[in-house]
């Protein structure tokens, strides 16, 4: 009966039927409880705790007092993984994303053979959370990656015809990998800060392009390269549906107790460029349309925010000079 | 800092001046002297005495031991914990204090409705109604068993916590103090629990006239809590999140410098856990 299962022997001997019996039921028991520690720290809420936090929600005064249309605040560094093309890391409180960014000459996508190619792909670190561990994370990366997807894809974000070497033939492709290492709530919002970041971070090498021999020579010098114009990269804000109300920039908690969320993409003209909608529950027209006026409005704040985070990271040193990784002095 | 103790004998005093206060990295010597004793988060390599963890190092007479910074909460007997119920068994409930292993709190050990009796099949059945799943519950740490299990009870002013919010922060900061209730004068009351989860909600007056089994339905019902209470809530909140951030003990009197130094800057609640504004506040509180 004991086939497959483990039991850590003492180095005491057995004398009766009775003792081992006893003992492995022993040892069973400490196992389970051992075993139920990893289950444990999942995160859970109680009733008591959810109903605060619901009227919390009601009275505009969440659990760290911020109002329902409150952003944390979130610091940036870019530049800091050197075998990248570009790369940047968002903390947003307790969320932490990585994303870097490389660039690499291949074929064109066959319906459109004269604009680059962008392709994106968000992990979440199982050790970023015990939700992650195994194959938990997996609906939710596919979630991720379609929307950073779609939020960088699109047709207004980037100039994707400055990324053709020979039309038809030759284009950049440009491969961005995002990893979260942490999760403190708002995935998405953190994720998209830091891939225009990282757009914004990204270095382009020169290329010289002979069109009649159809040959073209990738520049090796470090600093001849060129910059993705970002400008027009839309940053997406995410509105979580909580009992009748819905806030902005949810954290784990709130996450917990969340019904529907939305994540509105917009970009610095105001133009709303992606919506998704996940969970289980559903919001009503008119919440939807306030939603979306809040998310323009709340939009143009954080592009703001991120560009005078970038500018004083900027003004602070240039890529070289900084060290490596470490973060957030 | 060094640390010096007066020795009052007969004869006179003698002054006995203690090694300072010493941070150690894992890896890092501790010392190379002979006839020390060898404790906890230290080991011996070539007769030399390293530390195993980050932390204090601790020296009585002749036993030397580092205390680790951040660690899993180490439970002793008569602490308070604040925990959460992750499994209801037969005749006893499981918890999960951020320790090691989760702690058990049999029916036995648990005061139903203010009365202590002796508890029956019908009350095992009904366990679900006292304490359910994901339930947090402050209690008392009875005992530890023999593999480090605690056993815990809820008897007196433990039990089913409600109304509040929890925040986790390291074990290490919580000192042990006398009592780990505490009510702010504002209207905010705080439960310190020893394994680091801090319960924190508006102040409850129990009524004396009513009897013990009304107090606690009433007690568990939710509240209505205005608007003012939950932002003086949210302030204790992240004051208590700016003295983890800077890791300085927390305790009620350090809670309420970080407090009252937040409000004389004319600090929003939600502004308190920028890094500037939470290592300003926290300045007077790490002198105490």
């Amino acid at each position: 009966n004991l086939r497959g299962k483990q039991i850590l022997l003492p180095p005491q001997s057995f004398e009766t039927q009775t003792q081992v019996r006893s003992f492995i039921s022993f040892n069973k028991e400490r196992r389970r409880r051992l075993d139920c520690c990893c289950e444990d720290r999942m995160f859970k809420i109680s009733e008591a705790e959810r109903e605060f936090l619901i009227g919390g929600i009601n009275s505009n005064c969440r659990n760290d007092g911020r109002n329902r249309l409150d952003f944390r605040p979130f610091k940036v560094k870019t530049g800091i993984l050197n075998q990248t093309n570009g790369s940047s890391r968002v903390l947003l409180s307790n969320t932490d994303v990585l994303v870097g960014i490389k660039c690499e000459v291949g074929d064109p996508d066959p319906h459109f053979p004269s604009q680059g190619r962008i392709h994106v792909s968000v992990e979440c670190c199982p050790s970023a959370s015990p939700e992650f561990e195994g194959r938990g994370a997996e609906s939710l990366n596919n979630e991720l990656t379609l929307v950073i997807e779609r939020i960088v894809k699109d047709n207004s974000a980037l100039d994707l015809s400055q990324l053709c070497i020979l039309s038809g033939k030759v284009v950049w492709n440009v491969y961005i990998d995002v990893m979260v290492l942490n999760s403190g709530g708002n995935l998405f919002d953190a994720i998209s800060l830091a891939t225009r970041s990282a757009l914004e971070n990204t270095d382009i090498p020169k290329v010289e392009v002979n069109e009649e021999a159809e040959e073209f020579d990738v520049s090796d010098d470090p600093d001849d390269f060129t910059k993705l114009n970002v400008e027009n990269v839309p940053i997406s804000v995410t509105f979580t549906k909580i009992g009748n109300g819905y806030v902005v920039d949810s954290t784990i908690e709130e996450e917990l107790c969340m019904s529907a969320r939305l994540t509105v993409a917009v970009n610095k003209r105001g133009n709303i460029c992606t919506i998704q909608k996940g969970g289980p529950g559903g919001f009503e027209p008119s919440a939807m349309a306030e939603m979306i006026t809040n998310a323009r409005r709340l939009s143009q704040d954080l592009i703001r925010r991120l560009e005078s985070e970038l500018s004083f990271e900027r003004a602070k040193g240039t890529r070289k000079d900084q060290s490596r990784f470490r973060l957030f002095e | 800092r060094c640390r010096s103790i007066t020795l009052i004998t007969g004869i006179g005093s003698i002054n006995i001046a203690i090694m300072a206060t010493r941070i150690v990295l894992p890896g890092e010597m501790i010392t190379n002297e002979v006839g020390f004793l060898r404790g906890h988060g230290t080991y011996v390599l070539e007769g030399v005495l390293f530390a195993s963890v980050a932390g204090i190092v601790e020296r009585v007479n002749r036993l030397i031991s580092v205390k680790p910074l951040k660690s899993n909460y180490n439970g002793e007997v008569g602490d308070v914990v604040v925990g959460r119920i992750t499994e209801v068994l037969q005749t006893s409930w499981r918890v999960d204090v951020n320790g090691r292993q989760s702690c058990s709190l049999a029916l036995s050990a648990v005061s139903l409705y203010g009365v202590q009796r002796r508890k029956n099949a019908e009350d095992a059945l009904q366990m679900r109604s006292t304490f359910k799943e994901n339930d947090i519950i402050s209690a008392e740490v009875q005992q530890i068993h023999n593999d480090g299990q605690l056993a815990l009870h809820t008897r007196l002013k433990y039990g089913k916590l409600s109304n509040g919010q929890l925040i986790t922060v390291p074990s290490s900061l919580i000192k042990r103090v006398k009592n780990h209730f505490y009510s702010f004068p504002f209207g905010v009351d705080v439960i310190l629990g020893n394994n680091g989860n801090i319960w924190i909600s508006d102040t409850f007056k129990r009524h004396h006239d009513e009897s013990d089994f009304d107090q606690e339905k009433i007690e568990d019902t939710t509240r209505d809590i205005p608007a003012s209470t939950r932002e003086k809530i949210s302030r204790v909140r992240n004051c208590i999140e700016a003295l983890a951030m800077n890791f300085i003990s927390i305790y009620p009197d350090s809670i309420m410098e970080t407090y009252d130094e937040s409000l004389q800057r004319e600090i929003a609640a939600k502004d308190i856990l920028q890094v500037e504004n939470a290592s300003e506040i926290t300045q007077r509180a790490r002198l105490l």
